[in-house]
């Protein structure tokens, strides 16, 4: 009866592993994925993933494949905030650009006619006026 | 408004829709329409072709697997082999009901592919039997592997062992 017990106890605790390791798998999958949603860089945490699969795959122990799942979890929570910093001063970037393009445009369009026309006078303003009388 | 004024608003207006024709299609030029997956199997020699029509019970077949990644994001696979026969149809909508002999997983970038080398043996001799491999995805509503309707299969007729 003990051993049943004990059977039964070990058989259950093997299914936790597997249904553990893929839940953890699910959750890295799915870390990775909103970070390349985000314009992350998610090339190696793939990478990553897939050597924890196939670790998997070849009968590694559970424990080390879900303590490398918890490493991928780590990265690509780092990943996340750096692809939202690295987005943010692109925003800011951007933005400077547009509203430079902008007061550029207006202030060309605005001065420039007047510049340009000022200038050339004060070159070629030095007319002469001649007068032939036919 | 003076004439002048009326130029400059013109101007200006079609200067912004310049700007917005010109950055439109770099925002959404990389958009996909339909995104897709893609499932082969080549045969022993890593090509489409040559595969093994007649192999003996319990005897191994070396194929390959090719996965391709064209949904605009990451992508959780799994590639289950299932066995059959002619009396169960494939469909594009529901999972095969066959016997699954061996399932992969590989998680693909987008745009990227896959091919790994496969070993399959059915155990049991008949005529006319189907090795069909169905791809499934991981979904992230549900929480587990979703027939995604790819599926490729191969006719085999399995001899008893010699």
């Amino acid at each position: 009866m003990l051993l049943l017990v004990f059977l039964c106890g070990g058989f259950a605790l093997a299914q936790t592993d597997e249904s553990q390791v893929d839940q953890r798998m699910g959750e890295a999958y799915m870390a990775v994925r909103a970070a390349s949603e985000s314009h992350g860089e998610v090339g190696y945490l793939v990478e990553l993933l897939n050597e924890a699969l196939a670790e998997y795959e070849t009968g590694e122990d559970p424990d080390v494949v879900i303590a490398r799942l918890d490493t991928v979890l780590a990265l690509t929570a780092e990943e996340t905030a750096r692809s939202a910093e690295a987005r943010n001063n692109l925003l800011v970037v951007t933005s400077a650009q547009v509203a430079l393009v902008g007061v550029l445009v207006y202030a060309s369009w605005r001065h420039l006619p007047r510049l340009f026309w000022s200038r050339w006078l004060r070159v070629r303003g030095g007319w002469l006026v001649e007068y032939a009388d036919r | 408004m003076r004439i002048d004024e009326k130029i400059q608003g013109a101007v200006i207006l079609a200067l912004l829709a310049y700007a917005a024709l010109t950055v439109a299609p770099i925002i959404l030029g990389d958009r996909i329409v339909e995104p897709f997956s893609e499932l082969g199997v080549l045969g022993p020699g890593m090509k489409l072709g040559g595969y093994p029509r007649e192999v003996e019970a319990g005897e191994d077949m070396s194929l390959y697997l090719y996965l391709g990644n064209h949904e605009r994001r990451p992508t959780y696979y799994q590639v289950q082999v299932k066995l059959g026969d002619r009396s169960m149809n494939v469909s594009d909508s529901e999972s095969y009901p066959g016997a699954v002999l061996s399932s992969y997983r590989h998680v693909l970038d987008n745009e990227a592919n896959y091919t790994r080398s496969i070993v399959i043996s059915v155990k049991e001799p008949g005529l006319n039997r189907r090795l069909v491999f169905e791809l499934q995805k991981y979904s992230p509503d549900e929480g587990r592997f979703v027939y995604d309707g790819v599926w490729v299969q191969l006719w085999l007729n399995v001899t008893e062992p010699s």
